[in-house]
């Protein structure tokens, strides 16, 4: 009798237990991606703000930004949670966001904006990518999914957003975007592998 | 059928650009927020003819899907067959002691588990796989040892650099039984055809270590510790092989200094964080400046 109450308790433990196995290859794969797309869209923020911190649409890139950064942090705990291996690229997704960010505004307010609606395209896309993925699965994750939509959800805000603060004014609108998606691709492409 | 549609539904698009060209040119006529709304329109056209695709082809899968019990099957019988295979390795470590790791050890190890010898066709590449069997038993055995030692709720440990060196050795005694013939073993992981797999066997043991031990980075470092890990592994895995004293007293001795030395490179690399700060700040108040040589500063406008 003691001895199974014991083992129940050991049971309970294991189960609580915060040490998990290694997660499948998808679950990797789309947590590793989501977390670099999620840092780079945060840097590329950062680097809007820096250059246009302090004029009209300061305050609605600042509101983007701190749902990124919410983002961010989610990505990282589910990194923590499902022991991913984050991207190698981490520190040049870093700089190349910022970089990204900070060269758009400097072409004004509304190439910003362009830049802000080429991104969150390819990330909506690539959200909606994965969550048929995900749904095709036998059991999927419940959790990953309602992040995921939650998360596609408010990326296509800040996409509507960029349209409304005239996006599409901007210099060389097409040209730019297309090379915006297009480098988007890639870095997504690069993060799944490694 | 399903080309010809596409080419029909290609032809519309190029007549509703063709339509939505005159369009164009007129709303420029008239004004700029129609132009705007136009671009919208498109833009949202666009996208969902994209993701109308993508479901067609996703809704193609299901023939595949039909293929997929057949392989549910497959697996099924495979893991019987891993079942066997396990079993005769299992039996053949045995006979690592005498024969090495060879196809030798396997086929007595079968003719133990009571299969024929000729089973050892079931192992194409020979020795290799009897020393990968072993490898991640090993790995398998340290999981279940590290986790009864962090316990199982705690997500940190005392001291990581205690926990890592307790965990390398633990590790390494393993090899105890067959350190006569781990030589042999080095060198058929070394192989080229067999490096990818050891490498990725090695990777896994010192993942674990370092998840185990509390590291839960998710930046640069989680490479660069599991990358120091390995290498600590390694040398004095080769330092064990010649190490003649007893109990291996100089084997933990020469792993506790190659630790103290990891940990003072990694207190360094904290360290040279804060340099990487002031670097970033060296490089946004570059970036205010020409920022302001430019004209750009917004504040002032």
């Amino acid at each position: 009798m003691l001895r199974i109450q014991h083992n129940s308790a050991t049971i309970a433990r294991r189960l609580m237990s915060q040490h998990v196995e290694r997660p499948s290859p998808m679950v990797d794969k789309f947590v590793r991606v989501d977390h670099a797309g999620e840092l780079g869209a945060d840097r590329i923020y950062a680097g809007q703000m820096a250059v246009l911190g302090h004029t009209k649409v300061g305050p609605t890139i600042q509101h983007m930004w701190d749902q990124e950064k919410v983002h961010r942090n989610e990505m990282e705990r589910l990194i923590k949670k499902h022991r991913v291996r984050p991207t190698i690229m981490v520190p040049f997704w870093n700089v190349a966001g910022f970089v990204l960010g900070a060269g758009t505004a400097l072409m004004g307010e509304k190439a910003a904006m362009a830049c802000t609606v080429a991104v969150e395209t390819v990330i909506v896309e690539h959200y909606n990518d994965q969550l048929r993925q995900l749904m095709e699965t036998k059991n999927p994750d419940k959790e990953l999914l309602e992040v995921i939509t939650k998360f596609r959800d408010e990326e296509q805000e800040h996409h509507d957003c960029g349209i409304d603060h005239g996006a599409q004014q901007a210099p060389f609108y097409e040209a730019l975007t297309n090379v915006i998606k297009f480098g988007c691709k890639t870095a997504i492409k690069i993060s799944e592998k490694i | 059928m399903t080309a010809s549609s596409l080419n029909a539904s290609k032809s519309q698009n190029r007549k509703l650009q063709n339509v939505n060209k005159s369009h164009k040119i007129c709303s420029r006529l008239l004004s700029v927020p129609s132009l705007v709304l136009y671009a919208e329109q498109k833009n949202l056209d666009d996208f969902r003819a994209r993701e109308e695709q993508k479901e067609a082809e996703f809704n193609k899968q299901p023939i595949e899907n039909e293929n997929e019990k057949e392989n549910e099957e497959k697996t099924e019988d495979d893991e019987e067959v891993m079942e066997i295979k396990n079993k005769i390795l299992e039996a053949s470590l045995a006979f690592v002691t005498a024969n090495g790791w060879t196809r030798q050890a396997i086929v007595k190890g079968a003719e133990q588990a009571g299969y024929p010898g000729t089973v050892h066709g079931m192992f194409p590449s020979g020795g290799i796989e009897l020393i990968n069997f072993y490898y991640l038993k090993c790995n398998k055995d340290l999981v279940v040892q590290m986790r009864e030692k962090v316990g199982e709720k705690s997500e940190k440990v005392g001291d990581p650099k205690e926990f890592v060196c307790w965990a390398l050795k633990e590790r390494l005694l393993m090899l105890d039984p067959y350190i006569k013939t781990w030589p042999q073993a080095l060198a058929m992981m070394s192989l080229p055809p067999n490096v990818p797999t050891s490498l990725a066997n090695m990777l896994t043991l010192v993942d674990d270590i370092c998840y185990y031990s509390g590291d839960r980075s998710i930046d640069f470092n989680w490479y660069a510790r599991r990358i120091g890990l390995a290498t600590i592994y390694k040398a004095t895995e080769l330092y064990m092989l010649q190490d003649s004293s007893p109990q291996y007293e100089s084997t933990w001795k020469f792993l506790q200094r190659r630790i103290a030395d990891a940990s003072l490179v990694h207190d360094v690399l904290i360290q040279s964080e804060g340099a990487t700060q002031h670097l970033t700040q060296a490089v946004t108040s570059a970036f205010t400046t020409a920022r302001n040589i430019l004209g750009l500063n917004f504040e002032r406008r």
